[in-house]
C-alpha cells in the first residue's frame, strides 16, 4: 500500500488540487449562466406552445438528457469548429478549450432545467395569471411581478439539485485538457506514480464543496418558503 | 431592486462578458498567422515520462518537448505552441486540424506512413519488450509464448497494432489482448494478481514507472521501433521544415545530447 498511497501525500495533494478550484467555478458558472437563460427561454417557448419553436425545444430537450455528458463535450469540442468553419470560415480552434466545455456543459445544463422550469411556470395556479389581469397588469408584469417569484419558489429545490450535479460533471472538462481540479488530479497522479492518491484527494474536496452547495441551497429554501 | 432586475443584470454582464472573451479570442487568433512568425501548434501528450508529460508543476517537460524546443530554436520562421492532451485525444485532434503537429513516441508504421507526414531523421530508436510479473513462473521468450495469454494492452500503439497482426496470422494461437486505459499503478497491481499474464513496454518508461521491481523484462525485443512526429498530409511545407531543423540539431550533436540528458543514453540511432 505503502507505494500507491501515503496519509503525508495525501494532505500533501490537497492544496494543490484546491488550487484549481477557481477554474472549476469557472466552468459552474459560465455553464450555469448559459443553462438558466437558455433554459428559461427553451421553458417559455413549452409554456406558450410557440408553434415551430416548440418542436424544435423538445428535440433538443430531449437529445441532451438522452446523450452522455462526455459524448456531448467531445461533440463540441471537435464538431463545433467543423461546424463554424463551414458556416462562416472562421477557425476557432486556437480558442482555448475551456470555452468549449462551457458551452457544452451549458447546453447540458440548459437542457435538464428546461424541464425544471416548465414544471415550475405550470405550477402556479391558473387563478393568479387571471388575477394579474384583472388587476390591469401588462403580460410582461404579470410574468415579473406574480408568475416568476411563485415559480421560483417550486423550482429552486430541484435547481440546488442540478447546480450540484453541474458541479461534480465538470470533473469531465479533464478529458479535454481543461486544468481544472480533476485536472490537477490526473496530472499530479500521473507525475508523481501515485493516482490512488491524488483522486482520493481530490474526492475530499469535492465532498466538501459539495456539502457546502447543498447547505447554502438548503437555507437559501427556508427563506424563500417562509411560512409555508 | 427586486430579484428580476438583479437577475437581468446578472445576464447582461454574463453576454457583454462573452462577447469580450469571444472577441478577444478572435484577435488573437488571428494575429498569430500573418506576421512573420507561423505559430505551429502541437499536440503532447501529458503523462508519458520521460517523453512527454506534465511536471508537478503543470510544466511541460520530457525529451520529445526538448527535441521541439531545440527545432523550435533552428526555425527562426516559426514559433510552437504546444497542447497537452491524453494519449486517445492527440490523434483526434491531428485530424480534426485542432493541432498541426502531434507528439507521442508514434512508431513509424506503413499505416501512419500513409495517412500522415512522419517528420525524419527519426529522433528515437525504441525497443520494444515483453514485460512479466517478478513472481511469473509461466515462461514466456517471443510473441508466440503469449498465445492464450492475457496482455495488457493499449489502443492504437504500434506494438498492440503487431500483436494484432499476430492473432490474424494465428488465429489458432491468439493472444488475449486486454485493453484499457493502463496507469502504471494497474498495470502492477494487475499483473502481480495474475489478472493479466503480461505486459509491455520500452526499458526507458518501464525503468520511470511504477513496474519497476514488481516486473522483468523477458526476451529478445518485440520490435524495434523508429519514433517520428506525425504532421498532416496536407502540410508538406511545415513537415519539410521540421525535417530541415531536426537534421540541424542531429547533425550538430544536439539530439544525441539531449537523449542523454533526458533518456539516460543515446537511443538516436539504430542498434538493429
Amino acid at each position: 500500500m505503502g507505494d500507491y498511497f501515503t496519509w503525508n501525500g495525501f494532505i500533501h495533494f490537497i492544496p494543490k488540487i484546491a488550487a484549481q478550484l477557481p477554474m472549476t467555478l469557472l466552468i459552474v458558472g459560465g455553464s450555469l449562466a448559459i443553462g438558466v437563460l437558455l433554459g428559461l427561454l427553451l421553458a417559455f417557448v413549452r409554456v406558450f406552445s410557440i408553434p415551430v419553436a416548440k418542436q424544435i425545444a423538445i428535440v433538443f430537450t430531449s437529445f441532451v438528457r438522452g446523450t452522455p455528458e462526455i459524448v456531448q463535450v467531445f461533440i463540441v469540442y471537435y464538431g463545433l469548429p467543423l461546424l463554424v468553419q463551414s458556416i462562416t470560415g472562421v477557425d476557432i480552434d486556437a480558442l482555448s478549450a475551456l470555452y468549449f466545455v462551457i458551452v457544452a456543459f451549458g447546453i447540458n445544463t440548459a437542457g435538464y432545467l428546461a424541464e425544471l422550469f416548465r414544471g415550475a411556470l405550470e405550477s402556479v395556479p391558473r387563478g393568479q395569471y387571471e388575477a394579474g389581469e384583472a388587476a390591469g397588469l401588462t403580460r410582461g408584469a404579470i410574468f415579473r411581478r406574480i408568475v416568476i417569484p411563485q415559480a421560483a419558489k417550486f423550482a429552486l429545490p430541484g435547481f440546488g439539485v442540478n447546480v450540484v450535479y453541474l458541479f461534480q460533471s465538470t470533473s469531465m472538462a479533464a478529458a479535454v485538457g481543461v486544468m481544472d481540479m480533476m485536472g490537477k488530479a490526473a496530472n499530479l497522479g500521473s507525475a508523481t506514480g501515485r493516482l490512488l492518491q491524488s483522486y482520493a484527494a481530490a474526492a475530499v474536496l469535492f465532498i466538501i464543496i459539495s456539502i457546502v452547495l447543498q447547505w447554502a441551497f438548503t437555507l437559501l429554501d427556508k427563506r424563500v418558503t417562509f411560512g409555508r | 431592486m427586486n430579484a428580476l432586475s438583479t437577475a437581468k443584470r446578472v445576464a447582461g454582464i454574463c453576454l457583454a462578458a462573452a462577447t469580450v472573451f469571444g472577441l478577444t479570442a478572435c484577435g488573437a487568433a488571428g494575429s498569430a498567422s500573418g506576421e512573420q512568425t507561423t505559430t505551429v501548434t502541437i499536440g503532447v501528450n501529458n503523462a508519458y515520462k520521460p517523453f512527454d508529460y506534465l511536471n508537478e508543476n503543470g510544466d511541460l517537460d520530457g525529451y520529445e518537448i526538448a527535441v521541439l524546443k531545440a527545432v523550435d530554436d533552428a526555425l527562426p520562421d516559426y514559433k510552437f505552441d504546444y497542447k497537452p492532451l491524453d494519449f486517445q485525444n492527440i490523434i483526434v485532434s491531428l485530424d480534426s486540424g485542432k493541432v498541426d503537429v502531434a507528439s507521442c513516441v508514434f512508431t513509424v508504421n506503413a499505416e501512419r506512413k500513409q495517412k500522415y507526414n512522419l517528420t525524419e531523421p527519426y529522433h528515437l530508436y525504441l525497443p520494444a519488450y515483453i514485460y512479466v510479473s517478478n513472481n511469473s513462473k509461466a515462461s514466456i521468450k517471443g510473441i508466440e509464448d503469449l498465445a492464450g495469454k492475457k496482455v495488457a494492452a493499449t489502443q492504437g500503439t504500434d506494438v498492440a497494432n503487431t500483436l494484432e497482426e499476430f492473432n490474424k496470422k494465428n488465429p489458432d494461437k491468439k493472444i488475449d489482448l486486454v485493453y484499457a486505459n493502463w496507469s502504471g499503478e494497474q498495470l502492477a497491481t494487475a499483473l502481480e494478481s495474475g489478472a493479466v499474464d503480461a505486459t509491455y513496454s520500452d526499458p526507458v518508461s518501464f525503468d520511470l514507472g511504477q513496474l519497476k521491481g514488481k516486473a522483468k523484462k523477458v526476451g529478445e525485443p518485440i520490435q524495434e521501433s523508429e519514433t517520428s512526429f506525425l504532421v498532416g498530409k496536407k502540410d508538406t511545407k511545415l513537415a519539410k521544415a521540421l525535417d530541415e531543423g531536426l537534421k540541424k540539431i542531429s547533425d550538430d550533436g544536439t539530439l544525441s545530447k539531449l537523449s542523454q540528458q533526458y533518456l539516460g543514453d543515446d537511443y538516436t540511432k539504430s542498434v538493429a
